[in-house]
């Protein structure tokens, strides 16, 4: 590369709100009006805890491939939910809801599932079904309410993108929910982008444009630790509409936006680095809905331009066909001024760019090209679209961005009556695994495929056998493993007990199974690999054997007034009930499952939170544990609201500055309403059947002290507010927290009053109880805080049942006789302790 | 030159997915399953509620039927009613005015008449410089399985009108 611009960022550089206003014309379903954008999104308003809940119709598919059930079906939609729910960027949660009847009124938004005999070569579609009244959010922005989502899946699933243990179905299901959510298509390689150019594995589900996609949306306070990118694409002097805008690292994920009507664009969501920034057209099949003015009438394109990427030292117009200048983009930070222009253009030239790599001696392509680059100069296939009459593109060259992958020849072929570019690869031996993203060239047209081809430093896994040790356990061998390989069932991860990536022998849990269930194994390494690639003509198979069918037996309470916080008892038979593999739904999404607490392997409670709007309803209740799933038809039952119930929210908060956790012992919040009737009556509280000291009681806030001798778990929390009791609900107590039993210098010597620490001097704390013997536990789990400043730790070791933490105290830290110390791993505090801390001459005065 | 001559293109991707899911069909496919085929120009439409789903009602006026005993609209997922919107992406759009050929299956269970394979089953009339019509429609990004459910690669489709009637009265004639 050659000719690199750094944009100095000194001058031209704002602060980020905290909470960023949704970008206009971002790729959501947006309307024009008054001058702005409004999205189509969920009203986190609306749902319950800022949840949308996701539900499939109990009808479900009628015809299933070999090895293929509705069972399976229900645990990818479920994994994909998980996804979604996981970004950490956005305020809006998204939950598995279960089974559902279509009978069923529901007041709350939600997302459903649904199965419908489509007519030939359909197998699904989804997207949301929005109000055309726009409402306006908190923050003054106006937006367009999704009040439902659907996806429509065909009954039969013999060739829907699956079977369902495939990662394609869990991958598909992945996308359709983000259209769900209020996504539309992205020209990125992520998960929200077509068929033909999508690049996202099962190991690496969202891309960062996805992940900021749904972020801008709904975007909380963890979306100001990203950046953004403005400024404005024109052509012929004309602001660019709908025109696509990317910024894309040498080395990972695009994200992108797109254009306003005056050719302005915001990119958000943009983690910290470099990045090259381009402007594209869309391909003719984008497949964008909108966006409209205030008619409803669709505002169209500016029409294609040419693929052009940004540089400082040609502001008005020169084209730069190949990235050359760096926008540098920090957290918390708008780059503004990244201005682009270009030229218009009939068509596009080219576009829905795929590379193929090939395995089992040129039989089995795979795209994005997966290519072992320890193996030597390769050849790779691209597949190009091209409005010409003859399908070819004349003085095709290629080159990747970043020097990882050099192309030595690129040149046409034809197969099946298709023109193919042959690829030929080499790898520098600097050369980096992970994504490449290629540019395409013709002499009058540039297109750029990120994630293009994927470097992998061994062949794609494979599973060879699998047999059972008669301890629950399986022993599952293969070959190209890693040590962090995932070994799934079907669509489920097993539990790993232990993994030999050497010897490529694992021993695994698998999850619950159902009678005579033959579960499809896969590995799945993190270079994006599976075992499928070479195994999905003749896969090996677990069979779980004989078991009895799940049933639900008891629902207790089976009947909740709207409004109502209630842990339920839930028991059952022939189930195998395991924390984090069991749902519980009350098919509706007037009803939220906060929390599911598995006592015994067929014995739950859940909290659920009915909402206060709910409609009067008998749904169905659905119990899910791995592959088991039963239903109760009409097992609930949603009753009119009783204002004057109090309905505590089950979680215990603890209420000491600095500490987290509610373990015996514990002072704690309780948040809700209707907890006290009045200041000088307090409420009768017990958890796990002891009485509780209510230090204070308001309406809508208890403090509570529990009692030192609970027994971690859960725990059934009961309130009385001296008018009416509350439903019970289970609530999670804690474990006691780690001790701090020492603070030394790097010398050795004890911090204590005759000797403080110092501000920049190197600590070491030395803790009981901190993690199991033995536990590897990385730098990024723990910090130290001091005086309430938060300190990275620079070493953790073992020594025997202690670990001690090394950290560095700031030179500016706070100097007092007595500042509070507290260790935490994974954000759960240490008990406190207090250390003096002093000047570097040691005074603790200026 | 290129060790790709020769190849045997089976490609099979290991992801894909978008917003509506596609079975390929092939011209033969889609004349034998499509109840009927017409070419037809849309005269308006409207969209209403059936069910929980918004449809689109596209009026044809017809000029050609090609095979089986067409209604006179076209009902695709998707649109403004009630008080509502509903974008499906990958749905198409017909446009007012413009001429098709069409592809349709009406829902024994339903009565809904919908088009074969969405975008795979519209093909844009045009008429070219010399006289000649022709029809085509552009290459589908959308997920896209072949008969053994992989992802396969769509392509553009263009053709004489007079060569697509003959074929489909070809296969139509073999069922």
């Amino acid at each position: 590369m050659k000719g690199l611009w750094t944009r100095p960022l000194a001058c031209a550089m704002t602060a980020l709100a905290l909470v960023a206003i949704p970008a206009p014309a971002y790729y959501h379903f947006v309307t024009y009006l008054n001058g702005a954008a409004a999205p189509e999104k969920f009203d986190l308003t609306a749902l319950p805890n800022k949840t949308v809940t996701v539900f499939v119709s109990e009808t479900g598919p009628q015809t299933y491939s070999q090895n293929d059930n509705f069972n399976s079906v229900l645990t990818q939609i479920r994994q994909a939910t998980l996804v979604w729910n996981g970004i950490a960027s956005s305020d809006l949660r998204i939950a598995f809801g279960g089974l559902e009847n279509g009978a069923t009124l529901q007041n709350t938004p939600g997302v459903d599932v649904v199965f419908e005999d489509l007519p030939p070569g359909i197998e699904g579609y989804g997207g949301p079904t929005a109000t055309i009244n726009p409402a306006t959010a908190a923050d003054g922005s106006t937006f367009i309410p999704i009040v439902r989502s659907t996806m429509h899946l065909n009954l039969n699933v013999t060739i829907l993108p699956g079977p369902s243990y495939n990662e394609t179905f869990y991958l598909t299901t992945l996308h359709e929910l983000g259209h769900a959510l209020g996504l539309q298509h992205t020209f990125t390689s992520a998960t929200m982008s077509q068929a033909t150019t999508r690049a996202t594995t099962l190991t690496h589900p969202l891309g960062a444009d996805d992940i900021a996609g749904l972020s801008v949306l709904y975007p909380n306070a963890n979306f100001a630790q990203l950046g953004s990118i403005t400024g404005q694409i024109t052509a012929g002097g004309n602001g660019v509409h709908l025109a696509s805008v990317v910024a894309i690292p040498t080395a990972g994920d695009a994200v992108s936006s797109v254009t306003n009507p005056d050719g302005t664009f915001r990119i958000d969501g943009i983690p910290p680095g470099s990045y090259f920034v381009y402007v594209h057209a869309m391909p003719p099949d984008a497949d964008i809905f909108g966006p409209w003015n205030a008619a409803g009438t669709v505002v169209p394109a500016s029409g294609p331009v040419a693929t052009l990427f940004w540089s400082p030292s040609a502001p008005t117009g020169t084209p730069n066909l190949v990235p050359t200048a760096v926008v540098s983009v920090q957290g918390g930070v708008i780059t503004p001024g990244i201005n682009i222009a270009t030229s218009t253009l009939s068509d596009v030239p080219i576009y829905d760019g795929q590379v193929y790599g090939y395995f089992n001696n040129q039989t089995i392509g795979i795209t994005p090209a997966d290519v072992n680059m320890l193996g030597g100069a390769t050849t790779v296939a691209a597949s190009l679209v091209t409005p010409a009459t003859n399908g070819q593109i004349a003085g095709l060259g290629a080159q990747a961005i970043g020097a990882s992958v050099s192309i030595s020849s690129v040149y046409p072929y034809t197969a099946n009556g298709y023109t193919y570019y042959g690829l030929e690869l080499g790898f520098g031996s600097a050369g980096q695994p992970g994504s490449q993203h290629l540019i395409f060239s013709s002499p009058n047209y540039t297109y750029v495929l990120p994630d293009a081809i994927n470097l992998t430093q061994s062949g794609p896994p494979a599973v060879t056998a699998a047999n059972g040790n008669g301890d629950g356990t399986v022993t599952i061998t293969g070959a190209n493993w890693a040590a962090n390989t995932l070994l799934y069932f079907d669509g489920l991860p097993s539990s790993i007990v232990s993994l030999n990536a050497n010897t490529g022998s694992a021993v695994v849990v698998p999850p619950p199974g159902v009678n005579n269930q033959q579960a499809v194994l896969t590995a799945y390494n993190s270079d994006g690999q599976n075992s499928q690639f070479l195994q999905s003509a003749s896969p090996v198979t677990w069979s779980y054997g004989n078991s009895a069918s799940p049933v639900i037996a008891t629902i207790t309470p089976s009947s909740l007034p709207a409004g109502a916080e209630a842990s339920i008892d839930i028991t059952g038979s022939g189930f195998t009930f395991t924390p984090g593999l069991t749902t519980v739904g009350f098919g509706t999404s007037d009803v939220l499952v906060q929390s599911v607490f598995v006592l015994s392997p067929n014995h739950l409670q859940v909290d659920v939170l009915v909402s206060p709007n709910a409609a009067l309803s008998n749904p169905d209740v659905s119990v899910i544990a791995g592959f088991q799933f039963a239903t109760a038809p009409a097992g609930f039952q949603i009753t009119p609201q009783d204002s004057g119930l109090p309905t505590p929210v089950p979680t215990l908060t603890n209420a000491s500055p600095g500490l987290t956790g509610a373990y015996p012992g514990a002072i704690v919040t309780l948040y809700g309403s209707n907890l006290a009737v009045s200041s000088t009556v307090l409420p009768a509280v017990t958890v796990g059947g002891q009485p509780v000291k209510v230090l204070y009681a308001s309406a809508s806030q208890l403090n509570l002290q529990l009692p030192p001798g609970l027994t971690p778990g859960p725990a059934l929390l009961t309130l009385n507010n001296g008018a009416a009791p509350a439903f019970p609900i289970t609530v999670n107590i804690d474990t006691l927290p780690a001790g701090i039993n020492a603070v030394q210098s790097s010398s050795g010597a004890y911090i204590d009053a005759a000797n403080p620490a110092q501000q920049g001097e190197a600590l070491i704390v030395t803790l009981s109880n901190f993690a199991p013997p033995g536990t590897n536990i990385g730098p990024g789990r723990v910090q130290v805080s001091v005086g309430g400043v938060s300190h990275p730790v620079t070493q953790i070791t073992a020594a025997g049942a202690l670990y001690q933490v090394s950290f560095l105290l700031n030179a500016n830290d706070p100097v007092g006789q007595s500042e509070q110390l507290i260790v935490y791993l994974d954000g759960r505090s240490s008990y406190p302790a207090s250390i003096p801390v002093a000047h570097p001459n040691g005074s603790f005065t200026p | 030159m290129s060790k790709f001559l020769g190849l045997i293109v089976v490609l099979w991707a290991c992801c894909s997915a978008a917003a509506a899911t596609l079975q390929q069909l092939s011209l033969d496919q889609m004349t034998q399953s499509a109840t009927a085929i017409v070419r037809a120009r849309v005269t308006g439409s409207s969209a209403s509620f059936t069910g929980s789903t918004i449809y689109t009602h596209y009026k044809l006026q017809i000029s050609e039927t090609w095979k089986g005993a067409p209604g006179t609209e076209v009902m695709l997922p998707g649109g403004v009613a009630g008080g509502y919107r509903q974008a499906f992406p990958g749905v198409p759009a017909l446009q007012t005015g413009a001429e098709y050929v069409l592809f349709l299956w009406k829902s024994s269970t339903t009565g809904i008449t919908h088009l074969v394979g969405l975008s795979q089953g519209i093909f844009n009339v045009t008429q070219q410089a010399g006289g000649a019509i022709q029809v085509g429609r552009p290459a589908i990004g959308e997920t896209m399985l072949d008969a053994a459910g992989h992802p396969a690669r769509d392509h553009a489709v263009q053709m004489q009108l007079s060569d697509m009637k003959a074929r489909v009265s070809q296969t139509g004639a073999t069922q």
